[in-house]
């Protein structure tokens, strides 16, 4: 087993800091089960989920609130939030780079243009309304994996790319996206133009099941794919060239962490818009909770992701009863901060 | 059966780097890969270790092809140790050592004991709970090298060999690791082991290899015992410096003066 060498440790700090693997995803699963059922107790008219369940409630406004307007909210959320804290883990694994994370360095901005542009030049096609749902995370996906692809190859192109550089490039690709986001704006009409403003700030609000199942199918192939390879991402971080002495087919693992997080971020994009800074925030938590190894970093980033964004929703739509905040505007609050904060910490190479 | 390559030459654009080299890593044997900065040494390695190919020629292990063999049987018969630089995330020790049994993870058993062993050895037991990239240098090399030969101590058919190449191991060592870590190599290879070793201590290539391949801009310019390759002409012309190289009956060895 792995964890043989930790026993080795004469330092009686490690057996502190890097607790086992199965009791923090075991604390993290609790967790996120917790949330989930607040999440969907709680809200605008409040909902017990067991008497829901057992048919108890004997209104039917209860019912329909709970199973046609809540759950479906909830479990995007989380499907969600799994998806880009997921994605976040394995692109920083991938780009051997802490600060890499699907909204900073443009992922999910290329997401977000695909969807828009399928939103608003599919209606002028005249793409039938029931192939839509599948089509705009479909589109998403392609943005998402273009602006991937694109900075893979610029970072082969330059050497290792440092953990600035790829700052920057994030900055001018964002700034690239806005340019075209800006562009279909000014060819939306009005209904298209709200969908747009929606995008930009990101929100579970318009969950409704026939957007949520491909979403969620989507998204929970990816999510599976990328924990595949935790143990070969970590192998990985010794280098591409020592990764591949240890037996690690490296560029199969590189098409299929870039595949993989696009299609988790562009489906995650094209229902729930731009949520920044989980893919950030989620993988760093954990690696504080448990260390930096994949096989916990990805699947507890999957736990805290899914739970952290439903708890941030959960605070979107219940902070300003009876309206409600955008859920990306409660994420980048509580993910600013923190990206100072790394940022701050992390030592000049 | 060797690692070996057959006449293989690597051109890029107008320049050759590599110019048709054949040289063989022999089972039990140490061989020092000798020559001027720029030479070819590193590169030379690289294609012994897969992660290029020639333009010319072909790499071969145990009579294989190189190309042709998995990565994951590359790994289980031959460990690399490169010029390494840090790992981005907070790693500690124990973890980096604990990459080099990837190869064999999905069913041998970890070898606790061997790793204990090698930590003593290469004497970095009391860092193992530390973050690899607070380490020095020197402590860096120290652990990736355990993390190489730990990789060779995982369960493989009898009839193959294995191989160590290793690319300048000692360049951040104190004198005292350093020997220790080319008495380590020795054992390895009285173990069996075929190894490569790209060295710059011309004196400590005298004392720890059998085999000394001098590489002078892409070309072999010798090839042989330390007798017949370490002599002050030879040495003298590689390098362009003033090198004598002399026996020392005292220490009974080579003793080489620039």
């Amino acid at each position: 087993m792995s964890s043989a060498p930790a026993n080795l440790a004469d330092s009686p700090a490690q057996g502190s800091t890097r607790r086992s693997r199965y009791s923090v995803l075991t604390v993290l699963a609790t967790v996120t089960i917790a949330v989930v059922l607040v999440a969907v107790s709680i809200g605008a008219i409040a909902v017990s989920p067991l008497d829901a369940l057992l048919e108890r409630a004997d209104r039917l406004v209860e019912r329909t609130v709970l199973l046609e307007i809540r759950l479906p909210r909830v479990l995007l959320a989380a499907f969600v939030g799994a998806a880009l804290a997921v994605a976040g883990a394995a692109l920083q694994g991938l780009f051997r780079n802490p600060l890499a994370d699907p909204s900073l360095i443009g992922v999910s901005g290329g997401a977000a243009v695909g969807a828009i542009a399928m939103i608003v030049l599919g209606g002028s096609i005249a793409v039938s309304a029931t192939a839509m749902p599948y089509l705009v995370p479909l589109a998403a996906v392609c943005g998402a994996g273009a602006v991937t692809l694109f900075l893979y190859a610029f970072s082969r192109r330059f050497g290792n790319f440092s953990v600035t550089t790829m700052l920057l490039v994030g900055i001018a690709l964002n700034a690239l996206a806005q340019v075209a986001i800006g562009a279909f704006e000014y060819l939306s009409d009005d209904t298209q133009l709200r969908t747009l403003i929606f995008w930009m700030m990101g929100s579970f609000g318009r969950a409704t099941w026939t957007s949520v199942l491909p979403a969620t199918t989507v998204i929970a192939l990816a999510v599976a794919l990328l924990l595949r390879d935790a143990r070969r991402l970590d192998v990985l971080q010794l280098g591409e060239a020592d990764a591949r002495h240890l037996g690690v087919d490296v560029d199969g693992l590189k098409q299929r962490v870039i595949l993989a997080s696009a299609a988790a971020v562009g489906a995650g994009v094209a229902v729930a818009g731009i949520v920044a800074f989980i893919g950030l925030i989620v993988p760093h938590l954990v690696r504080l909770l448990g260390g930096v190894r994949n096989p916990l970093v990805l699947p507890g980033s999957l736990l805290l992701g899914a739970s952290l964004t439903v708890f941030a929703d959960l605070v979107s739509r219940t902070v300003v009863l009876p309206a409600e905040l955008p859920v990306g505007l409660v994420t980048s609050a509580l993910g600013a901060p923190f990206f100072l904060w790394l940022i701050a910490r992390i030592k000049p190479q | 059966m060797t690692i070996a390559t057959h006449g293989v030459s690597l051109i890029a654009g107008a320049k050759t780097i590599i110019d048709d080299v054949s040289l063989s890593i022999r089972p039990g044997e140490v061989t020092a890969l000798v020559g001027p900065n720029g030479a070819g040494k590193t590169t030379l390695l690289r294609m012994l270790s897969g992660d290029l190919r020639p333009t010319d020629g072909f790499v071969t292990m145990d009579g294989w092809p190189l190309h042709e063999t998995s990565l994951a049987d590359q790994a289980r018969q031959r460990s690399v140790m490169t010029q390494h630089n840090s790992i981005a995330f907070e790693f500690t020790v124990s973890e980096v050592l604990s990459l080099g049994w990837e190869p064999f993870r999905a069913y041998a058993e970890f070898p606790t004991d061997r790793l204990v062993e090698l930590t003593h050895d290469c004497d970095i037991a009391h860092l193992l709970g530390q973050t690899y990239n607070t380490l020095s240098g020197g402590e860096r090399q120290r652990v990736q090298f355990a993390r190489a030969l730990l990789q060779l101590a995982g369960p493989i058919n009898v009839q193959a060999n294995r191989f160590l190449l290793l690319d300048e191991p000692t360049s951040s060592l104190d004198v005292a690791h350093e020997l220790k870590l080319l008495q380590l190599v020795r054992q390895q290879a009285e173990a069996g082991v075929g190894v490569l070793i790209i060295l710059h201590d011309l004196n400590l290539t005298a004392r720890f290899c059998d085999r000394i391949v001098l590489l002078d801009n892409g070309r072999i310019s010798a090839a042989g015992g330390p007798a017949e390759c370490l002599t002050s002409e030879q040495l003298t012309a590689l390098y362009h410096t003033a090198i004598h190289v002399e026996w020392h009956a005292g220490l009974e060895r080579l003793v080489v003066h620039s």
